[in-house]
């Protein structure tokens, strides 16, 4: 398998994808008005917030505007990229589908994690940047082109950081019945991506940081946008990815070894 | 009427058996539950602590975050989607020929799985109190004492329980018409946390706001049996007339569209 055959691969699933979300024209503008009301929905808190108050912390409503638009990014991507494909391990484990999986000429691990997409989601995307946009301009910010490089920097990384923790918790579908909930818990701690780090405790913030990353993509992008790049954090904030890297691998390859397939 | 009682009776020790069964996944569900409260929490915790002025004390929003994913949950409702699934696919043809409805089973499946959850949701709102309170976060947690202040929030609970439910027929229902109803559901899943009160107390909106806050009907759905417990925002004896009449608004609509709809009603798969 070269190069060459993991661009067709990725070529039609994304043909497949799109395809599909044509097919279901009406869900497609409902996810999309929806992708904008939630946007909407999902600033009340922070409006409330500085309703009462210029700052919290040294945080100002543009900034946390921002950081909600930073949040929100993170989520539409991981909602048409990786959600889907993690809800989909437990019915692969469960009901046997992995077994036709196996068969096919592909890498399986990468092919299992990217399989499904919905693109629709990607509207939520659009408006996570408009709002960073916004928020970032109704601060009275002008980050240079090294701010803005080190703020998308630390954003894959924390994309990338959460997407590992994503797919592991879909891999635990090979040891317990429904790994369902447990995405649904991590899904409803990533709302606290909306809030600048600084809001919480430190114990939170920590957690924030290495056990669920979110905080790489959301307050650090944005601090890095009022000029605090924290490149010395940078090889911390990559050792994280490779270890998460090598535990989902690792996942992997016990869990393969663990499943008796359903279907035999 | 007791052969109906009897077919509910029977259906609710059916539906808390299931819900036992998937003990593991509702004990999750119940602790995501608490995660966004307790998030908003904190949030609010060091809005207070930076010195803003809000019209409620720490003591109070330590209270009112902790206990909302209580009310939230023992008025919550999840029969609309399974109600449009079953006009969709035809599965309401089995209902229509038994000898008691789909509404009967609807309402003892969310009584039985709140009976369940709500054993595993208290002790995890009590461990999150003393890991608060440990943590230094706010002032320390405290309930009402008063017997009269129960007895209102639980009749204003019972109603809530009821309008949303009610809410979810109607929803449903839309499916004799509409193919698919997710749309509807993920709307109403975006607005009626924030407008219920379930993410913020509604006490914390804007002056401007508080009039449109107080009488649209979501109110009633958490934050007015919140404001009778805790003591907080503007309940008044009057409220629970207006809770009473949005049920019997709500639930009227719900009944007209469900008849209309079964008038509608192909049956497919028949």
């Amino acid at each position: 398998m070269n190069t060459r055959h993991y661009r067709r691969i990725a070529v039609a699933l994304v043909r497949q994808s799109l395809v599909r979300e044509a097919q279901f024209r009406t869900q497609l503008w409902v996810t999309m008005i929806i992708g904008v009301l939630e946007v909407g929905v999902a600033l009340v808190p922070a409006l409330l917030v500085f309703n009462r108050t210029a700052q919290v912390h040294g945080w100002r409503v543009g900034e946390v505007v921002a950081i909600t638009g930073a949040a929100q990014l993170l989520a539409a991507l991981l909602a048409a990229f990786v959600m889907p494909n993690q809800a989909k391990m437990t019915d692969y484990i469960r009901q046997g589908d992995l077994d036709q999986l196996l068969m096919r000429p592909v890498p399986l691990q990468s092919y299992a994690a990217v399989r499904w997409m919905q693109p629709a989601e990607l509207w939520g995307a659009v408006a996570g940047l408009v709002l960073i946009v916004f928020g970032i301009a109704q601060a009275g910010l002008h980050p240079g082109p090294g701010d803005i490089a080190a703020a998308l920097g630390w954003f894959v990384l924390g994309y990338v950081a959460v997407t590992l923790i994503m797919l592991n918790l879909g891999y635990l579908a090979f040891w317990i019945t429904s790994a369902t909930q447990v995405a649904e818990l991590v899904t409803a701690v990533l709302s606290a991506g909306r809030y600048p780090l600084g809001f919480y405790p430190a114990a939170v913030r920590i957690g924030l940081l290495t056990i669920i990353p979110l905080g790489l993509a959301t307050t650090v992008p944005i601090d890095a946008l009022r000029g605090a790049g924290h490149l010395g954090s940078l090889p911390w904030g990559l050792g994280l990815v490779i270890i998460l890297g090598l535990i989902t691998r690792l996942h992997w390859v016990v869990g393969l070894r663990n499943y008796s397939s359903a279907s035999s | 009427m007791r052969r109906q009682l009897r077919y509910f009776g029977a259906l609710l020790r059916l539906n808390v058996s299931v819900t036992v069964a998937y003990r593991g996944d509702f004990i999750l569900m119940q602790l995501g539950n608490l995660v966004v409260p307790l998030i908003s929490l904190l949030v609010w915790q060091a809005v207070l602590a930076g010195g803003a002025a809000l019209p409620v004390d720490g003591r109070y929003l330590v209270a009112y975050f902790l206990l909302v994913a209580v009310v939230d949950m023992l008025t919550s409702s999840w029969v609309a989607f399974y109600l449009a699934e079953s006009i969709r696919d035809g599965a309401l043809n089995l209902w229509l020929v038994r000898p008691t409805s789909t509404h009967v089973n609807g309402i003892s499946n969310n009584l039985g799985e709140k009976a369940i959850k709500v054993l595993f949701l208290v002790p995890f709102v009590a461990v999150a109190a003393v890991i608060i309170a440990a943590l230094g976060v706010g002032d320390r947690f405290s309930l009402p004492t008063e017997l009269w202040r129960w007895l209102l929030f639980g009749v204003a609970v019972i109603i809530a329980a009821a309008i949303r439910f009610a809410l979810d027929v109607l929803i449903g229902s839309l499916a004799f018409w509409f193919e698919d109803v997710s749309g509807f559901l993920r709307a109403t899943g975006v607005i009626i946390p924030v407008l219920s009160g379930a993410v913020v107390p509604l006490a914390l909106l804007p002056a401007g706001w508080q009039l449109i806050g107080r009488i649209q009907p979501f109110r009633y759905l958490v934050s007015y049996p919140m404001e009778v417990l805790l003591g907080g925002g503007t309940a008044s004896a009057a409220d629970l007339a207006g809770q009473v009449g949005w049920l019997a608004v709500i639930a009227g609509t719900a009944a007209l569209v469900w008849r209309l709809g079964l008038r509608s009603y192909s049956a497919a798969g028949a």
